[in-house]
């Protein structure tokens, strides 16, 4: 039989850290938890979505593919990876030279599903939650009062222009839907079959897998969310 | 090509009842210049095909509030060769007059161009990946793309194919659609979507809805039209690039404008900056050259495309000032 794989919010996390004896234990948002809650970290993720913006090209289809996979399962359709332009730099810019890639500055800005999650801390609803099995810290919408304090919480903002609208963006990586009412963030596409949607639908992955992009790594990789992969993130 | 069912609507409301019941499965079909094809390629593979065709009271070109009503199985040819139509928008006689060639406009239906599907050669061969076409990914981006988008393309970057559809939107029409839950009618320019919305169909059609008549209304009161289309054959050729635009001058300043460019973009691309920065400004050579830059800093080219920022920027200054 095959291990039984339960989601845990902070709550689960909370209780199984008090029934532990000699659990690992680490003060976490201690300022903003009543005194003394001490918690066992959550499982680190399996998975962060690792960008590399030297081969990145902007074109976006991370975030479409994001977005879209996600509505067609019921979710919000927001995307949660942004590909950014750093404030100042020039928009409209080659997309791509396929020998040279990455002259355009494009940053794609996932969330690094942090070892010690911040948002988790702090969702009075409990719905931020740990994927029982590859560890990604998400938002169950349905359960998602729309606070904001996950979000607030986020130590990691997003603030550049949008490569793909030109619009403005100063958020975290945390992302409200207005039309759903929910908060919502990279949930590593949990619930996926064929795994990270963003991650398949890079071309640039693609052509290096075909050979014709020399790289020895990823536009997009996966690799697991310690503590050095989700500092390099930028 | 897979075999399917053909079924030949007797009206509008058997059409889309049976597109409802075919759950996703069934097509309409107009002159199937493009389906057929589609087909035959297996890019568009349904068990249903409804003839809209046959529908004779689809096939009409009528005066309706001021302006004209369009039923979507009308040919192009109609189109082009309709003296009414002629006289009102000459900018739609002529966009009409230029697609592809006789033989397509005598066959090809209204409703078919404005809901044909792209022509991009990846997406039109399924050996080739396509986001759009199966999900996998972009061949465009580090392939071929000098006749791909330079602005609106987001993980794809087809450019909407239909000639018809910048003309319209210049005319300001609108697309009356007709479902099981009966019709709504939307701006022309809210009917198609780019990837960003919709990244595997270029309309906001479901699956169950046909678009049913186009309306246009009066032309603006003694206004420019122009329609310019840039094509390499100069027969049976899609643009690379095409201009629509309604110009209305009252004294020295610009006092409406609808500028609409075709071949640039994942769906028609109304050029709202240009016309923000016109209406109300002389139409002098300084001023429509702020205008066009404006409106073309957004674009990106992709690796071989940058020469359709200069080609736009050219068949605007064109269409405004010659
Ligand atoms: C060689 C060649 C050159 C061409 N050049 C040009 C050009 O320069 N400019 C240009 O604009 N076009 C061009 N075309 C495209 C041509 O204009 C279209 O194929 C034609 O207009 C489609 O009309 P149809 O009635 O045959 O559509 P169909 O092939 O019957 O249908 C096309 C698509 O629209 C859908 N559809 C049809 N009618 C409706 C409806 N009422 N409601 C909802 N969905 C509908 C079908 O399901 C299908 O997906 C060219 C085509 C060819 C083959
Ligand atoms: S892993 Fe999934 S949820 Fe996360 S950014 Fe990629 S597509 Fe979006
Ligand atoms: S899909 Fe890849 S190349 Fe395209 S924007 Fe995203 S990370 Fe960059
Ligand atoms: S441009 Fe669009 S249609 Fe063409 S290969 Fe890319 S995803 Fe497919």
């Amino acid at each position: 039989m095959g291990e039984e794989v339960k989601d845990q919010g902070r709550r689960g996390f909370l209780t199984t850290a008090a029934a532990t004896v000699g659990g690992v234990f680490a003060l976490l948002g201690a300022a903003k938890l009543p005194a003394a809650a001490k918690t066992e970290l959550p499982p680190l993720s399996e998975g962060v979505i690792y960008p590399d913006p030297a081969l990145c090209v902007g074109c976006g289809a991370c975030e479409v593919a994001c977005g879209q996979v996600h509505a067609e399962h019921g979710l919000s359709g927001v995307p949660r990876i942004h590909i950014l332009i750093k404030d100042g730099a020039t928009v409209g810019i080659s997309i791509a030279d396929a020998k040279t890639t990455g002259t355009g500055g494009y940053v794609p800005s996932p969330c690094k599903q942090c070892p010690d999650p911040e948002c988790f801390v702090v969702c009075p609803a409990d719905a931020l939650q740990i994927d029982g099995k590859g560890g990604a810290r998400f938002i169950d919408e349905s359960v998602c009062v729309a606070c904001g304090k996950c979000e607030a919480a986020c130590p990691y903002p997003v603030d550049g222009v949008q490569a793909l609208t030109e619009e403005p963006m100063h958020t975290k990586r945390i992302f409200f839907d207005p039309k759903l009412n929910v908060y919502t963030k990279c949930d590593m596409c949990h619930w996926r079959a064929e795994g990270p949607a963003c991650v398949g639908a890079c071309p640039v992955n693609h052509n290096i897998k075909l050979g014709l992009l020399k790289s020895d790594h990823l536009c997009l990789d996966i690799k697991r969310a310690d503590e050095t992969t989700y500092k390099q993130i930028l | 090509m897979k075999s399917f069912e053909y079924q030949a609507a007797s009206s509008v409301g058997e059409a889309v009842v049976r597109l409802q019941q075919a759950k996703g499965t069934g097509v309409p079909m107009g002159g199937g210049t493009d389906l057929v094809g589609l087909m035959k390629n297996r890019v568009v593979n349904p068990e249903l095909v409804v003839d809209l065709k046959v529908v004779d009271s689809l096939a009409y070109i009528r005066r309706q509030d001021g302006g004209f009503a369009l039923g979507a199985a009308t040919t192009v040819a109609d189109v082009q060769f309709s003296a009414e139509l002629g006289t009102d928008y000459p900018l739609l006689r002529k966009a009409a007059s230029l697609v592809a060639s006789q033989q397509i406009r005598n066959q090809g239906t209204v409703g078919g161009n404005l809901c044909q599907r792209p022509r991009c050669w990846y997406f039109r061969n399924t050996l080739t990946p396509c986001l759009r076409r199966d999900g996998t990914y972009c061949s465009a981006v580090l392939g071929e793309n000098k006749y791909h988008a330079i602005l609106g393309g987001a993980g794809c970057f087809i450019v909407h194919p239909s000639d018809l559809a910048p003309a319209l939107i210049a005319l300001d029409a609108r697309a009356k659609i007709t479902g099981p839950g009966g019709s709504r009618v939307v701006p022309m320019e809210e009917f198609f979507v780019l990837p960003r919305e919709d990244l595997h169909h270029e309309t906001i059609l479901k699956t169950d809805e046909i678009l049913e008549e186009v309306q246009i209304p009066a032309p603006m009161q003694g206004a420019k039209q122009v329609w310019l289309k840039h094509r390499i054959r100069q027969v049976w050729d899609f643009a690379i690039l095409s201009v629509a635009c309604q110009v209305q001058v009252r004294g020295t300043a610009v006092s409406d404008i609808r500028l609409v460019l075709g071949a640039v973009a994942p769906a028609p691309w109304r050029c709202h900056t240009a016309e923000r920065l016109l209406r109300g400004s002389a139409l002098t050579p300084e001023n429509v050259d702020r205008a066009i830059a404006a409106e073309l800093a957004k674009a990106r080219p992709m690796t071989q495309n940058a020469y359709k920022i200069e080609l736009a920027a050219e068949l605007m200054r064109q269409a405004l000032l010659g």
